[in-house]
């Protein structure tokens, strides 16, 4: 039997479109920790995204991190609006409800809410699925 | 009306009302826009904020708060849908 754990989605402000004014947007970021090496990131919310191939963080915790962002390999992520950054590839460890895992993050100077894509962090469980009616989004592993 | 629920939490539990009211939970992020905050462990506190993640990573260092007992978040702007790549 499959086991699993979930995490409420986290509440964020946002214009309501219709009324311009602050309502609450609940959105599904979850906590998480990394390291490299001895070194702890802390725990910080990062956004469980599925129209990311890849894990992308900011440079910034990288090298809180003591990582050397620029040495890692270079590559170009598109995004919405075909917007190109440039990220930087390196290995860390990822602490999740209890559980790690060795994953590849990207970190980029042009990016600064973190994103759990598919490739690197969605392929190291069966199963994650997203209720918008509870705002749960649960992992099976 | 306004509706109750209970939600799983970290292994904890927090009620909040979820139909576009405002809770504490993300009015302590109203001066925050935009910038990295940390909220202590049940987050209804601001510990500190800062411009970059590695700055408020740093300041909680400085203020010797354990792991464990702050989670950092980048807070959303209010005035736009979220789509990766507007950090």
């Amino acid at each position: 039997m499959a086991k699993w754990f979930k995490f409420s989605y986290y509440p964020y402000l946002g214009k309501d479109l219709t009324t311009e004014k602050l309502v609450e947007v609940f959105r599904p970021t979850v906590p998480i920790e990394i390291s490299y090496g001895s070194n702890f990131s802390g725990e910080f919310q990062a956004l469980v995204d599925s129209g990311s191939d890849k894990n992308l963080f900011p440079a910034k915790l990288g090298e809180f991190m003591r990582i050397d962002v620029k040495k890692g390999k270079a590559r170009n992520i598109m995004g919405i609006g075909g917007k190109n950054i440039v990220a930087y590839t390196h290995k860390v460890k990822l602490y999740i409800a209890k559980l790690n895992f060795d994953m590849q993050v990207d970190f980029s100077y042009e990016q600064e809410m973190p994103l759990l894509g598919r490739d690197g962090f969605f392929n190291l469980f069966k199963h994650i699925s997203f209720s918008e009616k509870m705002k749960e989004v649960t992992f099976k592993f | 009306m306004s509706k109750t629920v209970e939600l799983e939490f970290g292994g904890e539990f927090a009620l909040w009302y979820y139909d576009n009211v405002m809770t504490k939970a993300s009015k302590i992020l109203l001066p925050y826009e935009k910038k990295w905050v940390a909220l202590n462990a049940k987050r209804d506190r601001v510990l500190a904020s800062a411009n970059d993640v590695k700055t408020l990573a740093e300041k909680l260092r400085r203020m010797k708060i354990a792991r464990g007992q702050a989670v950092m978040t980048w807070v959303f702007p209010f005035d736009s849908s979220f789509s990766p790549f507007n950090g």
